[in-house]
């Protein structure tokens, strides 16, 4: 049995994310091109910069995992922001074969996983992302508990 | 008449002095929710002033006005509709809102919310100490404050300050609740600032020091109340820990807070606070740890307490000071009274359902499930006025709105009989409110008030009676008017051909008038279909959720929807959405997914739960024995507790 794989190595799986997003197209089939989410280890938002894993939707249609420098919320160029604890994060990577979905839902549950959005609502569900939001549990119009 | 009770919550009711206030009780009206009546640029409304006047009558020795933003550019305007105290054109209003509350013997406070993160509703961005991205999409993208801007907010609070006490407000308020502009610069969570207002515990708590010190020089001698969280419950997502909120709530008191209101909670939490999933009394602890470290300092207190005998034992055990109390007072406005009679039978209670938030969040205008009248004050039409000429009334169901009709149209002098198939008083909801995993007590409170109001106000109940033709040509010429309230059942058109047998209504699970198997297939994942699901898997129940949509709880409360999904979540409920049921046999069912894969779900007990339909056949069948026919509730239209308690109020009104 293999070391666990580092942070680092876990985003840069960029083959093991792209056949995940693969299976899961048709939750991002309403995704408008150029529409992106961003996936931040915690330890990197602190960082100068840090690296986000990117998923995009591509000008042709299908979704395409990449890495970027993280430089700051102001800037990050991404829809959807999650931040991940180094537990989340591995949770749901070792799930990527699996339901990561899933996964992702339930570390959002345990607190594993933050959500941050960087567009307002209206835009949000123009651009697609509403079934994708609700899928994970989200309370997508905002919720006093 | 009920006559007053000696010595019944003599602690609540005690009289007390704050500085230089002689107060009639310890209980503080609070401004937890801005109403939304009011015009888009912040002048309050005749429907706002209705409102206001109905609370200023509550009986509460100190009334909290709803928190007005102070700013003229609206970045801290967090409603469409809420008020604003940026300028003096505005005061007139403000002046009436004093005098009523002056006039029904309470100490006015007028609070200035600026919604920092929560706010810029108008705009298209939002205030807040460092740029830290929203959580929930229903508010604005953030910008940083610079040391000017702040400087200018400080004033700004100062300046609404006083002329909140120009309009004859005897003092006024600052709230960090749900992570407003204050609650942003204490939070770690989201001052991530590096110069003087971030950082330390100190540092962060700079921006209230300075709040504190302007408002009260430019307010000299008249009290400041502040609203601090004893806990954010944003810690887990790098918030301040509690004891953080507590050394803040210490810096407040030192710094010459007249009140602290101990709040709990951010709107983007990811727990509960406020909602009927939250046991009363379970933040008490909160209040109490208060009280232990500043015995000096009054402190003020009701998150999630929503009752006068508990809130009085506080009191008596110095957990806390005052009762700070608003939700409740919105379902009851005569709550006090009749807490102070010891009538708490006829109090219609809070049930949690959020109805109050869940419509802020869709701009629109608060409104509560138990109190139809809540925010109509100014309409004629809500008032229950005598009625001009006294019939004879039968309601046909006896489940909310038939009830709700019932004891409005007998409090308008009508005479009234309730006619109901069961054996008792709340038709279907009675067993959906039985199985409510959140709280099942606060909405079975809502069957024990009717059967309450139908005995105090001498309403006729003829149960076990179903009503049909044959009885109503019995019945001929003795009533005048025939209410169809009967409710709804399962659409059965919906689903499938199925083997005879092999189907329940969840209605019927719900009753237990059908006992369930171990192994249940749901088909529909509503609020009725989850409620079961829930109930049964709780019980050891083996349960799968089978829905068309892709979504489940599409007609939950958007407040509570997440609530659903959570427990779904923790009890390991399968949910099967996007699916579609091809047969329904003794042995289970066969479904059909979106990609239009078959499979097989074996099962002892299936339970339909999907879209129900009116019963409205006696619409038909009575057209021609009565003089006026009307219906209200799900017998019209299939909804839920809220629209039958409205409609069964309004049609009570107006027979």
């Amino acid at each position: 049995m293999g070391a666990a794989p580092s942070t680092h190595e876990m985003l840069a799986d960029l083959p093991a994310w792209e056949a995940m997003l693969e299976r899961h197209a048709d939750t991002f089939a309403a995704l408008q091109p150029g529409c992106g989410l961003g996936l931040v280890p915690k330890d990197d938002t602190e960082r100068r910069p840090g690296r986000m894993l990117v998923w995009t939707r591509a000008e042709g249609g299908g979704m395409q995992a990449g890495l970027r420098p993280f430089t700051g919320y102001k800037d990050c160029g991404v829809d959807i922001l999650f931040v991940a604890e180094e537990s989340g994060l591995a949770a749901i990577h070792r799930a990527l074969a699996d339901r990561p979905l899933g996964e992702m839902k339930a570390a959002l549950r345990r607190s594993e996983l933050f959500l941050f959005v960087l567009k307002p609502r209206d835009q949000l569900i123009d651009d697609g992302w509403d079934d994708f939001l609700e899928t994970l549990g989200l309370a997508f119009l905002g919720a006093c508990r | 008449m009920n006559k007053p009770v000696e010595n019944h919550l003599p602690h609540l009711f005690q009289k007390a002095s704050w500085g230089r206030f002689a107060l009639k009780n310890r209980i503080k009206y609070g401004a937890c929710c801005v109403s939304n009546y009011n015009e888009r640029e912040g002048r309050i409304t005749a429907r706002e002033l209705a409102r206001t006047e109905v609370i200023a009558g509550t009986g509460c020795g100190i009334i909290t006005n709803q928190g007005a933003y102070p700013d003229p550019l609206g970045e801290g305007k967090a409603y469409f509709r809420q008020v604003a105290l940026h300028d003096d054109r505005f005061l007139p209003e403000f002046e009436k809102i004093a005098g009523y509350i002056h006039d029904a013997g309470g100490v006015a406070i007028q609070q200035i919310l600026h919604a920092g993160r929560y706010g810029g509703i108008d705009l298209g961005y939002c205030v807040q100490p460092s740029v830290v991205p929203q959580t929930l999409p229903h508010f604005r993208p953030p910008r940083e404050l610079s040391r000017e801007q702040i400087h200018a907010i400080v004033a700004q609070h100062a300046d609404a300050a006083r002329r909140a006490v120009k309009a004859g407000f005897d003092g006024t308020e600052i709230t960090s609740f749900m992570g407003y502009l204050l609650a942003n610069f204490n939070s770690k969570f989201t001052n991530q600032r590096s110069d003087e207002y971030g950082g330390s515990v100190e540092n962060r708590g700079r921006f209230m020091c300075e709040l504190i010190d302007a408002i009260k020089q430019a307010t000299p001698g008249h009290p400041l109340v502040i609203r601090l969280n004893g806990a954010e419950l944003m810690d887990r997502v790098g918030g301040n820990s509690e004891d953080e909120c507590y050394e803040l709530m210490a810096l407040a008191a030192r710094r010459g807070a007249d009140m602290i209101s101990v709040t709990v909670g951010w709107q983007e939490a990811p727990e509960s606070s406020i909602g009927r999933d939250i046991a009363p009394g379970h933040w008490n602890r909160l209040a109490r740890r208060a009280k232990l470290m500043l015995p000096d300092v009054p402190i003020a207190f009701g998150v999630r307490l929503p009752d006068p005998e508990m809130a009085d034992r506080c009191i008596r055990d110095g957990d806390f000071d005052f009762w700070e109390v608003c939700r409740p007072l919105l379902a009851d406005p005569e709550l006090l009274q009749k807490a102070a009679e010891a009538r708490m039978a006829e109090n219609r209670r809070c049930v949690g359902s959020l109805n109050c938030l869940s419509r802020l969040f869709r701009d629109l205008p608060y409104t509560c499930t138990m109190n139809p009248a809540l925010g109509h004050e100014v309409e004629p039409e809500y008032a229950i006025t005598p009625a001009a000429v006294k019939k004879n009334v039968m309601v046909i169901g006896a489940g909310p709105a038939g009830m709700e009709c019932a004891i409005v149209a007998r409090r308008r002098g009508h005479s009234v009989t309730v006619y109901e198939k069961g054996d008792c008083i709340g038709g279907n909801f009675r067993s959906y409110a039985g199985l409510d995993l959140a709280n099942s007590d606060d909405l079975m409170s809502v069957v024990r008030y009717y059967e309450t109001m139908a005995k105090k106000l001498g309403i006729e109940l003829r149960l076990g009676t179903e009503v049909n033709p044959k009885l109503m040509r019995g019945l001929l010429h003795q009533f005048d008017v025939a209410v169809v309230a009967a409710g709804a059942r399962v659409d059965r058109q919906l689903l499938p051909p199925c083997d005879p047998g092999a189907l329940v209504d969840a209605l019927d699970a719900a009753a237990g008038r059908v006992q369930c198997g171990h192994r249940v297939v749901i088909l529909g994942a509503g609020k009725i279909g989850l409620t079961l699901a829930e109930s049964l898997k709780s019980r050891g129940h083996d349960v799968t959720l089978v829905e068309a949509d892709k979504r489940i709880a599409g007609d939950v409360q958007p407040s509570f929807k997440w609530r659903h999904n959570a427990w779904v979540e923790e009890l390991g409920i399968p949910c099967l959405t996007s699916t579609r049921v091809t047969r329904i046999a003794r042995e289970g069912v066969t479904v059909l997914d979106a990609k239009g894969a078959e499979r097989f779900l074996a099962a002892d007990t299936v339970v339909a739960a999907v879209m129900r339909k009116g019963n409205q056949e006696l619409f038909h069948e009575l057209e021609w024995m009565i003089d006026e026919l009307h219906g209200c509730g799900d017998a019209l239209v299939p909804r839920g507790l809220t629209q039958a308690i409205h409609e069964g109020y309004r049609l009570g009104a107006r027979i």
